[in-house]
């Protein structure tokens, strides 16, 4: 959840700005941090499949911890809209970032669960470097460190049956099987 | 390691943005005052003890208690129950993930020399491959709104969530 310092002054002219967190602050349950004027309140994480909607139980929980960690912004806390989003990472906890070995021209960059945008400017110069033609070995010896650790080779492979089932289990149909795809071959126009 | 080499990397990289570009750390509400990790259990004053939160980071910090911790961040004094130990990480910074993706959208939509094109409310449908020399290629990719021809382009997936939905488009 966010929370408007400059509204929560504002409405109560007994709160000063030093009862408004300054930095981030946290504990076992909760990780408020200060963004500019947002108060940005965050909290647990739970396995919901692709489901970005908030849990009653734990919504509840959470308001309930947020209050004990600035119980002066209880009023907000208790208002505010709570927002999930997917933090999806790979089984193994490493990214997943490189070239796709079964393709001349494929590329994967996914998988840093909760590192996501923390990692996101170093993921994008990676495939920079990818796609302009240099090799891991010459990356790793640039950055010093083995990008070759995060590669997809052995772990993104090809699996027709595999993800035949898994097109089924989600319900993703690949149209380029069905007849739709020479149906529907046109130009692409961006709107 | 090589993970955690990788996020140093990658945090510098970010940080530096920031600390090279005004606007940018202004719209983003970057942060850079440390992050205060509170225990409220005498146990958890020990050395070793798991934070489930900053357990495992290798950043610089340093143990506070009793009034010290206030002082550094005023705002603790309002909890009922006061913390007995708190760490530290002075270095640790912090900013708006998604203002910063709406900020770098918008100057990659608007600067013509950036030479970034979006297509929104666009759903990948189908992927189509090919053989090409000893590995394949993809050479189609359809969508809800037509066919992109992927031409001699690099394609990247960095769907989030849904990367496994459109890898197992190509068999992957």
């Amino acid at each position: 959840m966010s929370i408007s310092a400059k509204e929560a002054l504002a409405s109560n002219k007994l709160l000063k700005p030093s009862d408004l967190p300054t930095r981030i602050v946290c504990d076992k349950y909760m990780f408020t941090s200060r963004l500019g004027d947002e108060i940005r309140v965050t909290s647990i994480g739970e396995f919901n499949s692709w489901s970005t909607s908030p849990t009653a139980r734990v919504e509840n929980e959470f308001r309930k911890e947020a209050v004990r960690q600035f119980p002066l912004l209880e009023f907000f806390i208790k208002s505010a809209k709570v927002k999930c989003g997917h933090r999806p990472y790979v089984s193994d906890g490493i990214l997943l970032l490189g070239r796709v070995e079964e393709f001349d021209n494929l590329l994967v960059s996914c998988g840093p669960g909760s590192n996501g945008w923390k990692l996101a400017m170093g993921s994008g110069s990676i495939v920079e470097m990818l796609v302009s033609g240099k090799t891991e070995d010459e990356i790793s010896v640039e950055l010093g460190f083995d990008v070759r650790s995060f590669s997809p080779a052995g772990r993104v492979v090809e699996s027709p049956i595999f993800a035949k089932l898994c097109r089924a289990r989600w319900g993703v149909r690949n149209e380029h099987e069905i007849d739709v795809f020479e149906q529907n071959k046109r130009n692409f126009v961006g709107k | 390691m090589e993970q955690l080499s990788f996020t140093n990397y990658a945090v510098r990289h970010l940080v530096e943005m920031m600390e090279t570009d005004s606007l940018l750390a202004k719209k983003t509400g970057f942060n850079p005052m440390g992050s205060l990790s509170l225990s409220y259990d005498v146990f958890d004053t020990k050395p070793n003890s798991a934070n489930p939160t900053h357990g495992n980071t290798l950043e610089p910090s340093k143990q506070l208690e009793g009034e010290d911790i206030t002082l550094v961040e005023p705002s603790v004094k309002n909890q009922e129950q006061q913390p007995t130990s708190a760490k530290f990480e002075f270095e640790t910074c912090a900013a708006s993930c998604e203002r910063f993706t709406e900020e770098l959208a918008d100057r990659c939509a608007n600067d013509p020399k950036l030479d970034v094109k979006f297509f929104y409310d666009t759903r990948v449908k189908g992927v189509s491959t090919a053989q090409g020399g000893q590995r394949r290629i993809v050479t189609h990719i359809q969508t809800n709104r037509g066919v992109i021809d992927v031409n001699d382009a690099q394609v990247l997936i960095a769907a989030g969530a849904w990367t496994p939905h459109i890898a197992d488009m190509m068999d992957l």
